[in-house]
């Protein structure tokens, strides 16, 4: 597993200047490569023709060719036609789960940040404990509880990327709460749902956008992962954590069976981490 | 703290200084227990019938002994003390499966994840220091950050595929699976190190960025002191605290990890019992490893607090 969670990668980000030459085009490829990928993930059929389900005996592990781009499995099925029809469940536990986590996240911190001060520690206090868990280990936990399957994976995830989310909105909402704009709202006597969605929501979205980009990344390596200790969809569901599961023991005979699957997921995150970074520079670049 | 002064000014200057970290990390454990109790105890469906087995035909007076037995008849509050009883005297119940005391279970199969855990924070410090040592030219920064974010992006179960397939199955350098040896340990620790790895270097290689930019490195340089001794007496020191920072979630990215890699490698330790738990929803051994994880988390932190000083004279003296 990952240990990119994202607010972590913040400690390790290179000075602003000098990246910012260099990255624009690298930003934009990532973002093209994430495009191809959500692509896929819709209309998988642009790619491949081949059916991911349809099993031929005798095409049982054939090596990559021009007719089988990635190779075929065990059962003969097309790898590259269910690395391409993949993309849509492993795609949308990173999607759907960062989504939903943001969500809450906002909800907590902003609710957490504008509360009278007890409220608010005791609601900071459960993030830190909840912070000292690694997100696989609550993301097990709640399949633990709720038992395996595709979406209680998504669940799962939502859970374990809340807190992290939840403690930068608060940390936002805190300092945004005490900038002049906000005090000249109040003084001009706007209403305070008002103030909260016109003034502090734009606020704190902006900064959360960013970590949210490479959330998704971590998320999905979080939901494969899931996936390849057999707790999400089953076979012959085309997901690329279960392929990888599958291809595990045709490795010394197949390799290509878990290898293009792993590919797909590593230059997926690869994209998002890059793309995040390049709106971070972007985002800064902007409020200098 | 060389000069070992037992002045009761010092004694309560030490007091006020790690009491209330003390407090907070009892608090944390506190939290993590009482989340276990709550969870156990809202998850849907009778206890005695996930202990018992979906198939079970025990009778209706059997399960209600075995409900007078757990104290599951007593009142809520009753239960929540005598739970947090249990926990400070480490009796985590039985697990419903395997039928043995949860102590037992976790206990047996601590070795070889720690192993795993530890020869990981040695490869992943050593290849951290690694690339952000080479890092010092604009070609080498450009290759060191493209390999950390290859490292950090690669999920384990892939890159553990990778390097059995290349130096088990096609070298054979190494074994497929088991857990005997250390050269059974090296591709699961490799593994599990690499996105570590990644992550560190980067903080590394940032915080020597900023060590360098200090007027201490000019001074040093001024004195005549060649890159190594820069580098040991005073820009690693600075470089350190926010990568100790990062050791408490580093381990607990290694027992996270270490599900995946034990799994993958087919290995015995934590990670095996926590998935086996998972699958037979044997929420005791779940529940009690989620109290060993707040517990790993909150040593490391006490532990790191105390490190800072040792590395950073700055932050000597302080308070």
């Amino acid at each position: 597993m990952s240990v990119g969670r994202p607010d972590l990668l913040e400690l390790a980000r290179p000075a602003a200047g000098r990246r910012r030459r260099t990255v624009p085009p690298v930003g934009a490829v990532a973002g093209v490569v994430l495009g191809v990928l959500v692509l896929a993930a819709v209309l998988p059929w642009i790619f491949t023709g081949a059916d991911p389900l349809a099993t031929a005996t005798s095409d049982s592990q054939l090596p990559p060719s021009l007719e089988h781009l990635f190779g075929t499995d065990k059962l003969g099925r097309d790898v590259f036609s269910r690395v391409v029809h993949g993309a849509g469940l492993s795609l949308s536990f990173g999607f759907t789960a960062t989504l939903a986590a943001l969500i809450l996240g906002i909800l907590i911190g902003v609710a957490s940040g504008l509360a009278p001060r007890p409220v608010d520690n005791v609601i900071m206090r459960a993030l830190e404990i909840a912070l000292a868990f690694p997100e696989l280990l609550v993301a097990l936990v709640v399949i633990a509880l709720l038992g395996p399957g595709t979406t209680n994976v998504i669940v799962a995830i939502t859970v374990a990327a809340v807190p992290v989310y939840a403690r930068v909105v608060r940390i936002t909402t805190i300092q945004v709460r005490q900038s002049a704009f906000i005090e000249a709202s109040v003084a001009l006597g706007q209403h305070r749902v008002a103030i909260v969605l016109k003034h502090l929501l734009p606020n704190v979205i902006g900064p959360l956008l960013v970590l949210a980009t490479i959330g998704i990344g971590t998320s999905i390596i979080a939901g494969s992962g899931l996936s390849f200790l057999g707790l999400g969809p089953v076979s012959p569901t085309p997901e690329w954590g279960l392929m990888l599961s599958d291809g595990r023991n045709s490795l010394g005979t197949a390799w290509w069976i878990a290898v293009f699957p792993g590919l797909a997921i590593t230059v997926t995150v690869i994209s998002t981490t890059v793309l995040g970074r390049y709106l971070q520079g972007r985002f800064e670049g902007r409020a200098r | 703290m060389s000069t070992a002064v037992a002045g009761t000014s010092r004694a309560g200057a030490a007091l006020t200084l790690y009491l209330p970290r003390l407090v907070g990390a009892l608090i944390v454990i506190w939290g993590a227990a009482t989340l276990a109790f709550l969870v156990l105890h809202l998850v849907p469906g009778d206890p005695v019938d996930i202990m018992l087995g979906v198939q079970s035909t025990v009778s209706e007076q059997v399960r209600e002994s075995i409900r007078d037995e757990l104290g599951l008849n007593q009142p809520i509050l009753q239960q929540y003390l005598a739970y947090l009883g249990h926990v400070v005297t480490l009796d985590f119940g039985r697990s419903y499966r395997l039928q043995q005391p949860v102590t037992a279970v976790i206990g047996a199969q601590l070795l070889p994840t720690v192993q795993l855990a530890a020869l990981s924070i040695v490869f992943a410090l050593v290849i951290a220091l690694a690339i952000a040592l080479a890092a010092r030219t604009r070609v080498a920064r450009a290759i060191a950050t493209l390999i950390e974010l290859i490292a950090i992006s690669s999920p384990t179960f892939w890159t553990g595929l990778l390097l059995l397939t290349v130096f088990s199955f096609q070298l054979r350098w190494f074994p497929v699976s088991g857990g005997q040896g250390l050269p059974a340990l090296v591709l699961p620790a490799l593994t599990l190190a690499l996105p570590i790895a990644g992550i560190l270097s980067q903080v590394i290689r940032h915080g020597l960025d900023g060590a360098n930019a200090q007027p201490f490195v000019d001074s040093a340089r001024a004195r005549g002191l060649t890159f190594a001794e820069q580098l040991g007496r005073h820009t690693l020191r600075h470089a350190s605290p926010p990568a100790v920072t990062l050791a408490a979630y580093i381990v607990g990215s290694l027992l996270g990890g270490a599900v995946i890699i034990e799994q993958l490698f087919g290995r015995p330790g934590i990670g095996r019992v926590a998935l086996d738990a998972i699958n037979n929803r044997d929420l005791p051994v779940v529940m009690a490893l989620v109290i060993f994880a707040a517990v790993v988390f909150v040593v490391i932190n006490l532990i790191v607090d105390l490190l800072y000083p040792l590395i950073d004279p700055r932050l000597r003296r302080t308070r």
